[in-house]
């Protein structure tokens, strides 16, 4: 038994399990089509939330903007793929590349600000894509969008008649978001991004490059929530401004990290599987509920759960009644999976 | 010529508005240090607030401004106390993860107003329509009534605020807790207290302005989202927590969005005003109206 549990509450022996249940879905809990979309959208959104959480939830530097690159994802191999007739895989790649460069050159002005400023601005930032992807409508299809050509079964240009291969894209993706920020988090750099959210004087004294580090750690953060973009653009075939760079998105991000717990590792996960769903099945165009519904129950449940606990759904403490260990002695093995402070864990750290 | 003046006029008069609410996202961030992410959709509230009243019992926005404004300080008397400050009680939270908190808490407060009001009211803009409909020519410059007045009762509810912050005991024991919370709270002013007054008092004038700007501009769910990026540049270029500072960025705000308008594309218009908004956050975080230096 007690192989079993401590295997469980290793990240590794948990993300197996998890990895194994979520491929397993499919053929015992997704019977429907509307049920495999709704699974599809949750694993895409968890990796973009993934993502933000390096330079959010370890950083600190809470970011209103990643949507930024979830679009630069999504339009890029859009755009390719509908003007230049690019290959499909090669547009995804040439999408990631530029949101890097994007995230570079914005994360170069933005990340000298610090707290909410940098929240404001990153906020501002993604609104002017909207704004003007809306504008420049000969590149971009302006407020209509752009659609995607119908290519049927084509598994060479990123393009499934079975769209149950779009669900394990997905979660090879989250997978990979996952254990991306698995390692970052172990690695020196986890460690000086949470130094800096910690207290950014105190890092910058021990000797760490606080701009230097919070740029790689933006840069890192930018490439799931590409491949996010424009592994949905692939699966739903359609963009407009709105949905690519627009406020909803833009939040969405940040929320579903939050819900869970940002700078958790597991918050994003947990964050999209509650929130990502809910807002999904609700959704007036698909059920019969009428519109805004959805949102106003989501926009509930979030109010409920950080109103319980602010800092999200990881920070919260099952109390278990256990004898307390008497004055001096060393306290028993953490409870949670994951410590709530932000020190890190020996655990963790490695 | 006539034509740069004409942007200029317009760009003061809806202005007005703008630096009324946004003096009520300053003073709510001066004091509480909560990033209200739901302000603009207390601007929305005030708008339907001003149709609900006027089709119904037919009253004029400019009456209607009394029971709004009574309606958005016990909203915002609600919001602070049951929301707010429920952050602040959790025990062992630093104040970041606070912030954190309230800033994603005031989010959902936004997505809340904005979907409920989708539900009662559908998608399609509502106006009070005929109120003040006439348009002065003023040597070749047109200037709406509608518009006019409104800048005028922005103006004056402005300067009572004014007083109010510095003449009333309240007042000086708000800006007091601006200048510094712990010696505030050192020489006898309730921090509790001045938080949510200053926070009501924030959604009133925010309410107000939603009220009287619903006289010329037609209110849709979703209105609110571009007022509150539009409260965030004017409250950054002001200086957070710069009352006066917020109400002279509106003016400002005005002005560039309708130049922007005017002279390069009216779609674009929001797009001169964020890059005008990075551009003073990363040379002048203190904001350009404000003589202090930067505290956050």
């Amino acid at each position: 038994m007690n192989t079993v549990r401590r295997f469980l509450r290793s990240t590794g022996g948990l993300g197996i399990v998890v990895l194994v249940l979520v491929a397993s879905l499919p053929l015992w809990f997704i019977q429907t089509n509307f049920v495999l979309s709704v699974a599809t959208l949750t694993l895409i959104f968890m990796a973009a939330s993934l993502g933000w959480n390096v330079i959010s939830g370890f950083g600190g530097q809470i970011s209103f903007g990643h949507s930024i690159f979830f679009g630069l994802g999504a339009y890029t191999t859009a755009i390719l793929q509908v003007h230049y007739h690019l290959n499909a895989y090669l547009g995804v790649l040439c999408g990631v590349v530029v949101a890097v460069v994007l995230a570079v050159l914005l994360g170069a002005v933005t990340l000298r600000l610090r707290g909410i400023y940098f929240s404001l601005a990153t906020f501002a930032l993604t609104l002017v894509f909207a704004i003007l992807t809306g504008h420049y409508e000969g590149f971009t299809g302006g407020e209509v969008g752009l659609t995607l050509p119908l290519l049927g079964d084509a598994p060479g240009e990123f393009s499934f008649d079975n769209k149950v291969n779009f669900y394990w894209i997905a979660m090879v993706l989250a997978a990979l978001a996952f254990v991306a920020t698995w390692l970052v988090l172990r690695s020196r750099l986890g460690l000086q991004l949470r130094a800096i959210q910690a207290d950014q004087e105190a890092a910058q004294a021990s000797g760490v490059l606080a701009f230097r580090v919070k740029l790689t750690g933006l840069v890192i953060s930018a490439v799931p929530a590409a491949l996010a973009g424009s592994v949905y653009m692939q699966y739903i075939g359609f963009i407009d401004p709105d949905s690519a760079f627009g406020a909803t998105v833009a939040t969405q991000i940040a929320v579903i990290a939050f819900v869970g717990g940002a700078g958790k590792l597991w918050g994003p996960v947990v964050g999209a599987v509650i929130l990502v769903p809910l807002q999904q099945l609700l959704n007036s165009s698909l059920s019969a509920y009428p519109a805004g519904f959805n949102l106003v129950v989501y926009a509930l449940v979030v109010l409920v759960i950080l109103w319980i606990e602010p800092r999200g759904i990881m920070s919260m403490r099952i109390r278990r009644r256990r004898p307390r260990p008497p004055a001096g002695t060393a306290p028993p093995g953490d409870p949670d999976p994951e410590p709530a402070a932000t020190v890190p864990s020996s655990r963790e750290a490695g | 010529m006539t034509t740069l003046v004409q942007t200029l006029v317009s760009g003061i008069l809806v202005g007005g508005l703008y630096g009324l609410f946004s003096s009520g996202l300053t003073l709510i961030f001066g004091i509480t240090r909560v990033i209200n992410f739901a302000h603009g959709d207390f601007v929305t509230l005030g708008m339907y607030g001003a149709v609900l009243l006027f089709a119904s019992a037919g009253l004029s926005p400019l009456i209607g401004i009394v029971p709004v404004a009574i309606i958005s300080f016990v909203l915002g008397l609600i919001v602070y106390r049951v929301i707010v400050r429920r952050t602040l009680s959790v025990k062992g939270i630093s104040a970041v993860d606070a912030q954190h908190g309230q800033l994603v808490l005031t989010l959902a407060v936004s997505i809340l107003i904005s979907n409920v009001l989708l539900m009662i009211f559908g998608p399609s803009p509502q106006a009070v329509q005929g109120v003040l409909p006439a348009v002065y020519n003023v040597f070749g410059v047109y200037i709406a009534e509608a518009r006019l007045v409104s800048f005028v009762i922005a103006l004056v509810v402005f300067l009572l605020l004014y007083l109010a912050l510095q003449r009333t005991l309240y007042g000086k024991a708000i800006r007091a807790t601006v200048d510094d919370r712990d010696m505030a709270s050192m020489v006898g002013v309730d921090p509790n207290k001045v938080y949510a007054v200053s926070f009501s008092v924030g959604i009133m004038l925010t309410g107000v302005a939603g009220c009287v700007l619903a006289t010329y501009y037609p209110v849709t769910p979703t209105t609110g989202a571009g007022f509150l990026i539009i409260a965030f540049v004017t409250v950054v270029m002001g200086g957070l927590g710069n009352v006066v500072g917020a109400f002279v960025a509106g003016l400002l705000v005005g002005i560039i969005q309708q130049v922007t308008a005017i002279y390069v594309a009216v779609d674009l218009q929001d797009v001169g005003l964020f890059l005008a908004f990075v551009l003073v956050l990363v040379l002048r975080p203190q904001g350009i109206l404000s003589g202090r230096r930067a505290s956050a």
